[in-house]
Parts: structure tokens; C-alpha cells; sequence
């Protein structure tokens, strides 16, 4: 029983990781924390609606999350980001902006699609597999390998390739990178596609595992908030530690508190985040936007 | 006449809400998103005690407001360090986890079933049962909530508040005790919102959890931000557009869920706009940029 306790938290947990490293990439090249992410994550869940819908193809859900996640992000980052930057806006101010085109696009998502949940999968149970004595279905081994799959890719490219190193750069300081000759628009636009695609995928997978409702993307992006915050933001293979983390503490919390504290445990996570992190001086530290 | 007192009413409880946010916006800036929760405390304050009793209406809500300002350490102790973008976050965490508290401690709070019967205010003997008397106490105790905040403003309590708003390093190098000013600010405003909150579980004599959501804390900083937060005006102004409007789609034949989620798309959109054209709102003077 407790095997099944960690192998869903792993679930979950992968899940997170997908949020949260896209998350920690858009934080990169943006400085600031987006709510939008939360707004994409929930686009991801209900294109796969759209498509099911239509024809019953995973692989064009899967494709469908990933292209809708890029565009989404992308648009929303030309509407706000450009102009926050031509102003020069505080993290608080884009952040509170962010806020506010996030309440719009879960209003319109629950104006358009109705406010109880929706689910893509049919009432049949589908046969698991036991591993270690936990039971995982195939769709949910698909979804921790290809969650993984994908954030180790990213989390490489990041390390490895060129724009991933300009992406370092422009993190570091975006003015200087501007001087040396890095096309920060284009690095910038790269970053939050990524993370849009990431925050896509992570919604379909979760309404491919569970089911989707308009206010989805609150609780996602606190927890990728939370992860990005534990794991220092900037080393990307700590803050998917801290996502997977977050996932089995709160299946794991089921042991000792009932269900319904799920939720305050990712924030308690947060608050402690926040606490630590500031001990470690790093949030006194100048940043390179302020 | 009923519905225009009632619309008055709500105006005024929100004016309160909005009032009390806007000395933490406006003067300290510190944007939080747990007013909702302060809200909370004062309206479960009543709901639980006048559920049971008949205590007197003086009573029961400066419990409320003590009690509110008691648990604004919670918030205000561990991010009193934290400014800006990160004092967002942690009221946010603040706001969902009194959320859980309210919907899932339901030996205390009655759960997500709400507390009912909540008998009207009693004042002197004299019992506030109609919507005529409820309008009359609400905005009678929003003008108070008014002038208390203005008597702050333009105290040299507001002054060392703009001080730290503008420059927390200037503020402690003049031998200011920067978190003692937060932590009372954080503490006044929350009492505030207590005085709200008992006001509107006596009107309303139904509360539950879902009044008191993160949701609820947006809509609150939105009236601030919306009409200006270092303007005297501008919360109340804010207010009473953010009360109106889902009254207007309503006559124009919508459910209640579309009218609120019309609300929301409204304010969403106006923070995001003002955000990016004039951070300082309708009518306010000082623009955080």
C-alpha cells in the first residue's frame, strides 16, 4: 500500500516536473513570475478535449498540447511581456499583470467549456502493471517516462547547445548579453516557447491521467512556483528534485493528514521555500532586473 | 429600494475591504493577496459565536477585528523580510491554506456546509433585522474604516509607511523599525477587514468557505488597483464598479455563474491593462512602476 502511495506521488511528481522546469525556464529569460504559465497548462488539458472530441488519437492530443502550449505562450508573452519590458515594469508589476490575464483566460476557458470537470478517458479500467507492489496503468508509465524523457532533454539542451547557453546569458544579465551580440528577443522568445510547450504537455498529461477543470492551472502553477522557489530557480535539475519531491510528499501526507490538506501541503512547501531560500541570501541578492 | 440598499450594502462592505487593503497598497506597498482571509476571520467570528449566543454587536466584532490582527502574525512575522513580488506569494500561500482550514476543519467551522441562522446585530437593544438597518451599519462603519485609514495617512505612521514603500534601507537608516511598521500595518488592515467580514455574516446570516476564496482576494486587490491605491477615492471607487457591474450583465438576461465569470474576465482584464498603461490607477498619484 505504501509502494502505491510513492509510485503515485511519482506520478504526480513527473508530472510537476514538467510545470516546473518550464516554469524555471520562462522565469529565465523573463524575470518575473509568470501566472500565465498556469493559463497555458489548463489550454493544454482542454485542446485534448477538442481533439478527442474528433478523432480518439493520443499522439495528436499529445502533438496538439505541444503546439497549442508554444502559440499560447508566445502570444501571451507578446501582449504582456513586450510592453512591461518597453516600460521597464518591477517583477511586482508583471507579475500582477500576468495575474490578471490569468483570471481572464480561466473565466473565458470556464465561460466556453462550463465549470465542472471534463475527463478524456472512458469509464473502462485499464490493466496495470505491478511494480514493486504498485499498480501503474500503461498511460501512466508513458507519462513519468516521457515527463522525464522530456525535462532531461530540455534540462541538456539547456547545458549543451548554443541558444541554451545564450539562454544562460541573457539570465545573467540581459544587458550585457545585448552588448556581446545575443539576439535577446529571439533567446527570450525561444525560453518562454519551451516553457509554454512544457506547461502544455503537463496539462494534457494531467487530463490524461485524471480530468480537467477551468481552475486547474492555479494549483499547477503554485506548485511550479514552489519547485522553481526550493530548487533556487536557476539549476533546473534541483528544481525538478523539488518538483518530484512536492509530488510524493503529498501523496505520502496521505499516511498521516486526510486528503483534503493536499493543496496546503504544496504551499506549506512554498512557505518553506521562501523562508530557506532567503536564509541562503539569495532573494537579498541584487538582481539582474531590478 | 430593497435591491438599491442592498447594492448599498454590499458597496459598503466592500469599500471596507477595499479601504483597508488600500493602507497596505497604497502606503506600505505591499500587495497582499490574503485580505479574503482576514475577511474571513471576522465573519466567522460572528457566524460562531452569534450562532449559539446573543452577544452584543460591539462585542462580537472587535473579537473579530483582535482575533483578525492576532492572526495577521501569521502572515506579517514570517514575510515581514519579504517585498514585493514575493510578499505576493506568500499571502497567496497564506490565502489557500486558511481556505483549506475554513472548508476542511468542519468541527469548528462546519465544513463546506457553512455556518446558517446567524441572528442580525444587535446594537444598544436595538435589533438590525431589515436591509434599511444593514445599509445603515455597513456604511456607517465603512466611513469609520475611511477615516481611521485617513487618520493613518496623515499621521507620521503613513509618513514612515511611504518611507518604507519608497526605500526600506532609507527607512532603517533613520532609525526606523521597519518590520514593527509592517507588522502593524499588516495588522490594522487586517482588523479592518474583520469589521467587514462581521458586517457582512450579520447581513448575509449565511456563511461559508467558498465566500472566502482566493478569488475573493483577487477581486479585493483589483478594486485597489483599479481605482487607484494611494488615492482616497480610489478603493471606493473601485469598489462600487467591481460590485456594479455583475449587476448590470445581470439585467442583460445572463445566469449568475456567466455575470460572475464576466466579473472576473473584467478586473483580470483591467489589472492587466493597468498594469501596463498606469500602474497607478484610475485615480491614484503614486505609480509603482
Amino acid at each position: 500500500m505504501s509502494n502505491q502511495l510513492i509510485a503515485d506521488g511519482i506520478l504526480a511528481g513527473s508530472i510537476y516536473v514538467l510545470i516546473a522546469v518550464g516554469f524555471a525556464l520562462a522565469y529565465r529569460v523573463s524575470h518575473f513570475f509568470n501566472f500565465t504559465h498556469g493559463f497555458v497548462f489548463t489550454l493544454g488539458a482542454y485542446q485534448a478535449y477538442l481533439i478527442h472530441a474528433l478523432v480518439d488519437s493520443p499522439l495528436l492530443e499529445c502533438i496538439g498540447a505541444l503546439v497549442v502550449g508554444t502559440f499560447a505562450a508566445l502570444l501571451i508573452s507578446e501582449i504582456l511581456s513586450k510592453p512591461l519590458l518597453r516600460r521597464r515594469a518591477s517583477p511586482l508589476v508583471s507579475m500582477l499583470a500576468s495575474l490578471g490575464i490569468y483570471v481572464v483566460g480561466q473565466n473565458l476557458v470556464a465561460i466556453v467549456f462550463g465549470d465542472r470537470s471534463l475527463t478524456i478517458h472512458g469509464p473502462a479500467v485499464e490493466s496495470g502493471v505491478d511494480i514493486f507492489g504498485a499498480r501503474l496503468t500503461i498511460v501512466q508509465l508513458f507519462i513519468i517516462g516521457s515527463s522525464w524523457l522530456v525535462a532531461f532533454a530540455v534540462m541538456f539542451s539547456i547545458w549543451i547547445t548554443r541558444i541554451g547557453a545564450q539562454i544562460r546569458a541573457l539570465d545573467n544579465d540581459r544587458a550585457l548579453a545585448e552588448i556581446v551580440g545575443i539576439p535577446v528577443t529571439k533567446v527570450a522568445a525561444f525560453g518562454v516557447a519551451i516553457g509554454g510547450a512544457l506547461a502544455g504537455l503537463a496539462g494534457f498529461f494531467t487530463a490524461l491521467d485524471l480530468d480537467m477543470a477551468p481552475n486547474m492551472g492555479m494549483a499547477a502553477l503554485l506548485i511550479g512556483i514552489a519547485a522553481a522557489i526550493a530548487g533556487g530557480r536557476r539549476r533546473l535539475a534541483l528544481v525538478s528534485l523539488a518538483a518530484l519531491s512536492i509530488g510524493i510528499a503529498q501523496s505520502a501526507s496521505i499516511f498521516f493528514v486526510p486528503a483534503a490538506w493536499q493543496e496546503s501541503i504544496a504551499f506549506i512547501v512554498l512557505l518553506l521555500a521562501l523562508t530557506f531560500q532567503s536564509r541562503a541570501n539569495f532573494l537579498t541578492a541584487p538582481r539582474a532586473d531590478a | 429600494m430593497t435591491y438599491l440598499l442592498h447594492l448599498v450594502t454590499l458597496i459598503a462592505i466592500y469599500s471596507t475591504l477595499s479601504i483597508s487593503l488600500g493602507l497596505l497598497v497604497g502606503q506600505a506597498g505591499l500587495f497582499s493577496l490574503a485580505q479574503a482571509s482576514f475577511f474571513a476571520v471576522g465573519a466567522y467570528a460572528v457566524a460562531l459565536n452569534r450562532a449559539d449566543t446573543a452577544t452584543l454587536f460591539w462585542t462580537t466584532i472587535s473579537l473579530g477585528a483582535t482575533l483578525s490582527a492576532l492572526s495577521s502574525l501569521l502572515v506579517s512575522l514570517p514575510s515581514g523580510k519579504f517585498r514585493g513580488d514575493y510578499f505576493v506569494l506568500v499571502t497567496f500561500s497564506f490565502q489557500i491554506i486558511t481556505f483549506d482550514l475554513l472548508n476542511n476543519l468542519s468541527d469548528y467551522t462546519k465544513g463546506s456546509l457553512g455556518v446558517t441562522n446567524i441572528p442580525p446585530a444587535n446594537i444598544f437593544g436595538w435589533t438590525i433585522s431589515g436591509v434599511l438597518g444593514n445599509a445603515l451599519i455597513s456604511v456607517v462603519l465603512a466611513v469609520m474604516a475611511f477615516f481611521v485609514v485617513q487618520r493613518l495617512v496623515t499621521s507620521p505612521f503613513g509618513r514612515v509607511l511611504r518611507s518604507i514603500r519608497e526605500d526600506e534601507m532609507v527607512a532603517t537608516a533613520t532609525a526606523h523599525n521597519v518590520m514593527a511598521f509592517k507588522i502593524c500595518a499588516i495588522a490594522i488592515a487586517a482588523s479592518l477587514s474583520a469589521v467587514a467580514g462581521a458586517t457582512y455574516a450579520h447581513y448575509f446570516t449565511y456563511v461559508d468557505p467558498t465566500t472566502f476564496k482566493i478569488s475573493q482576494s483577487i477581486l479585493v486587490l483589483a478594486m485597489v488597483i483599479i481605482g487607484g491605491a494611494e488615492s482616497r477615492i480610489g478603493p471606493i471607487a473601485g469598489a462600487a464598479l467591481l460590485v456594479l457591474l455583475p449587476e448590470a450583465v445581470r439585467f442583460l438576461g445572463l445566469s449568475d455563474a456567466a455575470a460572475g465569470h464576466i466579473q472576473q474576465i473584467f478586473y483580470g482584464a483591467l489589472i492587466a491593462a493597468l498594469m501596463i498603461l498606469r500602474p497607478q490607477g484610475l485615480f491614484g498619484r503614486y505609480g509603482f512602476s
